[in-house]
């Protein structure tokens, strides 16, 4: 089985906690290790320095065509990038992007992010989002009442089961999709959740270098549902949203 | 193959049995848990090669009402896998009263108390839990503690348990979260003192950091938690904490069978 993991950060954190991930070298052994295949990377530059330095770092951390990259935002009202978002991301295949509104303090919503964001929501463009000290349970609901058709990808999940904060979402809006590193920390987590809404709607990721890579995937793997519906989480899912991205 | 690819690949190990330390049952206010019934979680136990269960069940430890009794109708169930801790709740003195009377009237399914005294909000160190304590200490009987950073169950309150009861087998679940040094020091120090990965696997270089030498290893329980935490999840968690093969199948079933009759 292949895996896509979309949950991996890279580079060093102005406050160190895991062992980070230095270079391409070293993340590229890991994935080895692991049985990886490829991965959505985030570096710890996009969110700590300015996602125009750390946009450029991210994309020149590899070259690699097993990693892919996001593209940070901020609102485009305060014009802090000095070329055209969508053309950048084009040329440099960036096919997903992702925001760090709590710790760059600014609101991830219909006022602040406007029409940029409606481009993302018809490009299709997948938005990641993370629940570690990104964004809280409201921004996410708030977001998708703004933006009913966004793609979204909800990672890094609290250690408590969070069923009755996600389930409602995954009911309400049809592109909104969620990653599982912390679902497979609940036991029976995955199989739950793809009785409800198919595996479709699931993303595969390991929150690394926080949490151990076979957690999840040992996880996914021994679930008890059917090989499809693992594939589909393991990797499909997130490639086919990439390819869907219209960057043209 | 070696032992790490074997467990990743079948999800199991035939002759490393998974003795869970550290389990709870039934449903959850704060928690939509997903497998809460025995026919779940028997698959979830072949496929993980889980032999022991030692659990403790919401409804003993949150309902006075239901108290122990609904750990007991489980257990009956499956009484060569389920083991039932009993919950100690000191807002209650007659129950525990009650609870020390009929603790050895079950054969072999009740092996042990459980303390949550943070839920509780009344300190290990009051002397509430002191009938419950004589008791194990007689018995020389596993006495599990939720322990957190916390005025009821941290370090300080366990500190009090260790050199009061030194028969009773004292393991703290989650192993004083957060004070994993205190906790590394107490397996050195005290040879009563055992804990629990409950929660120690959601994140990498705990285990890693303060609970890989030899002398530590062998003061650890393996447990999930369940039905709260996934046994796949944890015990890949455990493969990648770099442990060698000896070390995780002590962890997994060795130290618990080493101490423990009824886990064997």
């Amino acid at each position: 089985m292949k895996f896509f993991d979309s949950n991996i950060l890279v580079g060093r954190k102005t406050v160190k906690d895991y062992t980070p991930i230095e270079n391409e070298a070293e993340l590229l052994a890991i994935m080895d290790e692991h049985g990886i295949d490829k991965v959505l990377i985030t570096h710890a530059d996009q969110k700590n320095v300015h996602p125009e330095y750390g946009n450029q770092i991210a994309l020149d951390f590899s070259k690699s065509d097993r990693v892919e990259k996001m593209f940070a935002l901020v609102p485009p009202a305060t014009c802090e990038f000095d070329y055209d978002v969508f053309s950048y991301m084009k040329e440099n295949k960036i096919k997903a992007v992702t925001a760090f509104p709590k710790y760059m303090n600014f609101f991830l919503n219909k006022v602040a992010m406007g029409k940029m964001m409606d481009e993302i929501v018809e490009r299709k463009i997948p938005i990641v989002l993370s629940l570690w000290g990104d964004v809280e349970w409201q921004d996410v609901y708030d977001f998708m009442k703004d933006f009913p058709e966004a793609t979204v990808i909800l990672k890094d999940l609290y250690d408590w089961s969070q069923n009755r904060y996600f389930y409602p979402l995954l009911v309400a809006y049809k592109n909104f999709y969620m990653e599982t590193n912390k679902l497979s920390l609940v036991a029976g987590g995955i199989e739950d959740a793809t009785k409800h809404f198919g595996s479709e709607r699931f993303i595969f990721g390991t929150a690394y270098p926080r949490c151990y890579i076979s957690a999840s995937k040992m996880d996914l793997m021994h679930a008890n549902i059917k090989d499809k519906d693992k594939e589909n989480i393991a990797f499909n899912n997130l490639q086919r949203l990439l390819d869907n991205a219209d960057l043209s | 193959m070696t032992f790490k690819e074997k467990m990743i690949t079948y999800g199991k190990v035939e002759d490393c049995p998974i003795i869970d330390m550290h389990a709870h049952w039934y449903k959850f206010y704060g928690a939509a848990l997903p497998k809460t019934s025995v026919e779940d979680s028997l698959v979830l136990f072949e496929d993980s090669n889980v032999k022991k269960f030692v659990f403790a069940a919401h409804s003993a430890m949150h309902s006075p009402h239901l108290g122990n009794q609904s750990s007991l109708d489980i257990a009956k169930q499956r009484p060569d896998i389920f083991k039932v801790l009993y919950s100690i709740n000191p807002n209650y003195p007659d129950d525990i009263e009650k609870d020390l009377k009929d603790w050895d009237k079950h054969g072999d399914i009740v092996v042990g108390f459980k303390a949550l005294a943070d839920y509780h909000k009344i300190a290990l160190d009051s002397g509430a839990y002191d009938a419950a304590f004589e008791y194990a200490n007689e018995k020389g009987c596993y006495f599990l503690f939720h322990t957190w950073k916390s005025p009821y169950d941290g370090y300080k309150n366990i500190k009090y348990v260790l050199d009061k009861y030194p028969n009773i087998k004292v393991s703290t679940g989650h192993s004083l979260h957060g004070n994993w040094d205190i906790s590394r020091q107490y397996c050195l120090d005290y040879e009563n003192y055992y804990f629990d990965v409950v929660a120690l696997p959601d994140e990498r270089e705990v285990i890693e950091k303060w609970f890989s030498e030899p002398k530590v290893v062998d003061k650890m329980f393996f447990g999930t938690d369940y039905p709260w935490f996934s046994y796949h999840y944890y015990i890949g968690a455990m493969l990648d904490t770099g442990l060698d093969e000896e070390s995780l199948r002590k962890v997994f079933y060795g130290n618990a069978q080493r101490v423990f009759p009824w886990a064997r």
